[in-house]
């Protein structure tokens, strides 16, 4: 098929990679990951928990609050930043289609927070070789497999904003506000529902995994023990329940999240003028 | 052949139309400039032709619909869009690149970059270059790939009058070469003798086409000229822009502290009854 998109997420990826913004998270995350590594073998091995686990659920911390805000935030700023600077319409000039200029700047930024989250794993991965065993090593891997579902779905809301908003200032506030509420404020919508409404523990699991962030966040808790006994009673429930198969919704979750969102956010881009 | 084929085409902001049921043929190989003031629709009804924008109405360019064909479309022409931006830190050689890649042609850089003097900024970054370099930069990358259908949205801006009159050849060259090449203007000046049809717009509505020398009949540019006397200036009227300035040089002034505006396009509409 003759397509552009390659051309334009080599062009996008390369931009991406070399910007100040994405050069600054690749620093930080994988500072952080190191030290959260190296901290979690240190420290809490001496007060006799398993070392890993320490190591781990501290990275699992770091990654459902960095992974989401990068993904949105850049992904957001994707279109909207070309549109407002007046670079979109030399694009559009080109012999390309709007629908290829909107999945290449998806996948472009896809790839690049997924190298960059790759490469923060890695070098935490590597440094925790010498601890750990080949079945950590599969949670490991797992957990990186659940963030870069994270970043997909992230991305996929970000696109959507970045079509549906006409200044950076709009699509920046919008990011940042859904990420507190995806982050911050779920949480506590879910413990008044609980409260309130006393709902049962599946329509809680159901609420749950609307959430792209929390869905992750079961597929990494069930990656660490499959008993999901780490997050209590739900995690009883979803266990004796479903077994095994309470991993598949979570897995399902983010990807039907991020691809309904790209599907609208094109929708949106393709409708709008420059 | 027609180059270009519109049928009642319309485009609508919201309530406001910015052109409204415009049809008009342009025949291959032949050179149209459009006029008209500001906001009458001329950049609009260009993107259209190119199918960048979404409109009512059919448009088959290089007899291909654009709304269906666009990519095709825009293979085949070179578009250059008012007040072009590009991304400040990519270097000019990287541009050109980038579009002959999504042209699928095979370019040498100085034949893209010599006809308008460009080859000694090769290898600079896009941000160090002037106004009137980018817009050369511009017109250089919309001829890659020797497009048939030259479309060019008030390509003078920004250009010095040895660029004006460089510019001015070079189309002429692509004229008598069989191609066809639009071009919007909203101010008259000499640049009407360069092609054989003026396409007069007004509030989003094609008003009448004529042949050059038909309005070169109809109307003579009026231009202003403004000289320094002692502190203040003094203005003239003439349509012999040089005759004028040799008479004022003659009478004593000092014409290194003088500047000319050029007639808009009203002065026209007056003279066709638009």
């Amino acid at each position: 098929m003759n397509t552009a998109l390659p051309i334009l997420v080599k062009r996008s990826l390369y931009s991406l990679l070399l910007s100040r913004w994405m050069l600054g998270y690749i620093a930080v995350f994988t500072a952080l990951s190191l030290s959260f590594a190296y901290l979690g073998l240190l420290g809490l091995s001496t007060v006799g928990f398993r070392a890993f686990s320490g190591a781990l659920a501290a990275i699992i911390n770091l990654n459902l609050y960095a992974v989401p805000l990068v993904s949105i935030i850049t992904a957001s700023l994707s279109i909207v930043a070309e549109r407002e600077n007046g670079t979109l319409e030399f694009h559009l000039s080109l012999p390309v289609t709007r629908s290829e200029l909107f999945f290449a700047k998806a996948f472009s930024t896809m790839l690049a927070i997924s190298l960059a989250t790759i490469l923060g794993y890695g070098l935490a991965g590597w440094y925790l070789m010498l601890v750990l065993s080949d079945a950590d090593l599969i949670i490991f891997l797992n957990i990186l497999g659940a963030s870069l579902l994270m970043i997909f779905s992230f991305v996929g809301l970000g696109m959507l904003i970045s079509s549906a908003t006409r200044s950076r200032f709009t699509a920046l506030a919008t990011s940042i506000a859904l990420w507190i509420f995806f982050t911050l404020l779920y949480e506590v919508f879910l413990m008044v529902f609980v409260i309130v409404f006393r709902i049962s523990a599946l329509d809680l699991w159901l609420l749950m995994i609307l959430n792209p962030l929390e869905a992750s966040r079961l597929l990494m808790v069930y990656s660490v023990d499959p008993s999901m006994s780490l997050i209590g009673e739900l995690g009883n429930y979803l266990a004796r329940e479903f077994g095994g198969a309470a991993a598949y919704p979570s897995l399902g979750a983010p990807l039907l999240y991020g691809s309904v969102c790209l599907i609208v956010g094109l929708a949106w881009f393709r409708r709008i003028d420059l | 052949m027609r180059a270009v084929q519109l049928e009642e085409v319309s485009k609508r902001f919201g309530d406001y139309f910015a052109l409204k049921d415009v049809s008009m043929e342009i025949e291959d190989g032949s050179s149209v400039l459009l006029v008209g003031k500001n906001g009458a629709g001329k950049s609009t009804l260009l993107r259209c032709i190119t199918g960048i924008i979404g409109f009512e109405g059919r448009i088959l360019t290089l007899g291909m619909d654009v709304k269906k064909l666009g990519r095709e479309v825009r293979r085949l022409v070179g578009y250059v869009p008012q007040n072009i931006r590009y991304q400040e830190d990519v270097k000019v050689v990287e541009l050109v690149d980038y579009v002959a890649d999504l042209k699928g042609v095979d370019v040498f850089l100085d034949e893209v970059l010599s006809p308008l003097g460009l080859q000694e900024v090769a290898y600079s970054r896009v941000g160090s270059l002037s106004s009137g370099m980018k817009q050369r930069l511009a017109i250089s990358l919309a001829l890659i790939g020797d497009p048939k259908l030259l479309i060019l949205d008030e390509p003078f801006n920004n250009l010095d009058p040895m660029a004006r009159n460089k510019l001015s050849e070079l189309l002429q060259t692509i004229v008598r070469r069989g191609r066809t090449v639009i071009a919007s203007v909203h101010t008259l000046s000499g640049l009407i003798h360069s092609f054989e049809y003026v396409a007069v717009l007004r509030a989003g509505r094609l008003v009448r086409i004529l042949e050059a020398d038909e309005v070169s009949r109809i109307v003579k540019p009026i231009y202003k000229i403004h000289v320094r006397v002692g502190e203040s200036w003094r203005t003239y009227f003439t349509d012999d822009v040089f005759a004028k300035l040799s008479e004022l040089a003659d009478e004593g002034y000092d014409i290194r502290d003088a500047w000319i505006e050029e007639p808009d396009a009203e002065e026209l509409l007056r003279a066709i009854g638009g």
